[in-house]
């Protein structure tokens, strides 16, 4: 497969992700503006005469702080992830990666009221497109929300086979065939990239790559 | 803070963002509005059944039902109800759609609460004009 | 009120089709006076839905354009903004009789002369 082919499959998982942050973003700013809106109302009432309980003002202060950590998670995450282009071949820790992922599907898992969980022993280390991984992780992670059905969770579970990962997805869902559209081009482009193969078995899909990519 | 008496004026706030609705909800009822909350687009949907509001602010997205699919129930089922769609980003598609299934207007995120007001007040304002012009058409 | 007039340009005249505008002038006026300095803007491509919600982030009150698609025409009177479509001629002259509240929808404005010809 074309390096210019993975390139721009990544291009547009990060243009997905930089939408789905901006989205975040936007409803932390908001509530964190109405909040400072509500703050003075109650300067106003006070001014007014109007008593205003100290606990209503500790309490609107704590939903800000809140807030501005909530975006600095988000930033962090974006942050994080996009400087996974820095190096073509890069080294990570897997579990701290699929954690990264997770997180930035944690929207649109929100959106369908899916839980995802993660197990990964926490010492494996990796050395791959980190890219080109992330962005398969997440369009699979993506692709197995959109064919869940609301309420489901997703598992993720690694099994380290050294010279080779194994990650299994299990769906507990009540759609009949989550898998039946994977991988898709794109999904099977960048899963080439870096030598993965993947595997079905009924409601698991495992996905398995060299520690290290030659 | 201005306290113009708004005649206790139904306002339904649909928004999965709880701190966001929430915290309209307080500033619209310290203002002598009647505001509520629903966290989801089914949970919008059973409180216009069970008390229909004068008017809706409604997010675009939700889980379970997005807004545009709780505006499409709506358009059946309650046409008279005046909405306003709450969006983070303004795209003119969204406002499109919003246009042709009958929303009064759309308002981007983080919301002016005045100008939120005031769009309150002008759609309770059409929605009057558009029932009078129903009655009249019943009448004829 | 203070309005907010949005003219979408092309060289010296009010761009003949909104789809294609990538100059939009922006003034602010009020009673027939313009407050500030206009402002010009340069967009990178043409996009008919870039200017509708270039219009509704800047709270634009009046649009002066030349051809607009209906789906946008109808767009922009949702947002209650008062559309004056179909405007021929010099862009500074349109600017003039807008601020002044004297411009018609599909008026054509002759630059070497004073008076105008609506149709």
């Amino acid at each position: 497969m074309e390096k210019a082919t993975t390139d721009r499959i990544c291009v547009q998982v990060f243009a997905k992700i930089s939408a789905s942050i901006s989205h975040e973003i936007k409803n932390t700013l908001s509530i964190i503006n109405e909040n400072a809106g509500l703050l003075d109302d109650f300067a106003h009432m006070a001014e007014e005469g109007v008593g205003v309980a100290v606990e209503r003002v500790h309490a609107v202060t704590k939903t800000i702080a809140k807030q501005v950590d909530r975006s600095n998670i988000i930033m962090k995450n974006l942050n994080r992830f996009a400087h996974s282009a820095d190096n073509y071949v890069a080294h990570g820790n897997l579990e701290e990666t699929l954690a990264l992922v997770v997180a930035l599907t944690d929207r649109q898992a929100a959106m369908k009221n899916i839980t995802t969980t993660l197990h990964c022993p926490p010492d494996i280390a990796f050395s791959t497109y980190l890219i080109t991984f992330e962005s398969l992780v997440y369009l699979t992670v993506l692709a197995l929300f959109q064919a869940s059905t609301e309420g489901s969770t997703l598992a993720i579970e690694v099994e380290d086979e050294t010279p080779k990962i194994t990650i299994c997805f299990t769906v507990q869902s009540g759609a009949a065939h989550p898998f039946a559209n994977y991988p898709d081009d794109d999904q099977k482009a960048l899963a080439e990239q870096i030598a993965a193969s993947c595997r079905i078995e009924e409601n698991q899909l495992f996905l398995s790559f060299p520690c290290a990519v030659s | 803070m201005t306290t113009i008496e708004r005649n206790n004026l139904k306002v339904l706030i649909a928004d999965d963002e709880v701190e966001f609705a929430s915290t309209i909800v307080t500033r619209l009822n310290l203002r002598k509005f009647a505001a509520t909350m629903a966290n989801s687009g089914k949970e919008a949907l059973a409180a216009i059944e069970q008390d229909p509001p004068d008017v809706l602010l409604l997010d675009l997205k939700m889980p379970d039902l997005d807004g545009l699919e709780v505006l499409a129930s709506l358009k059946e089922n309650h046409p008279g109800l005046a909405v306003i769609i709450l969006t983070g980003h303004g795209s003119f598609e969204a406002g499109r759609q919003g246009m042709e299934l009958g929303a009064f207007d759309y308002i981007m995120k983080p919301v002016d609460l005045n100008l939120l007001i005031s769009k309150i007040e002008d759609a309770f304002q059409s929605k009057g004009k558009q029932s009078e012009k129903t009655d009249g058409k019943s009448a004829v | 009120m203070m309005q907010k007039m949005m003219v979408l340009i092309q060289g010296d005249f009010v761009a003949p089709r909104f789809d294609l505008a990538t100059e939009v002038l922006m003034v602010q006026f009020d009673k027939g006076n313009v407050i500030g300095e206009p402002k010009m803007i340069i967009m990178e491509r043409s996009s008919d839905e870039a200017l509708c919600q270039m219009a509704v982030e800047e709270n634009i009150t009046d649009i002066i354009c030349g051809g607009i698609e209906e789906v946008h025409y109808n767009f922009l009177v949702w947002k209650k903004v008062a559309v004056l479509d179909a405007v021929i001629g010099n862009w500074r002259k349109a600017v003039e009789k807008g601020v002044a509240g004297t411009l018609s929808q599909g008026e054509i404005l002759h630059s070497n002369k004073d008076e105008s010809l609506t149709l």
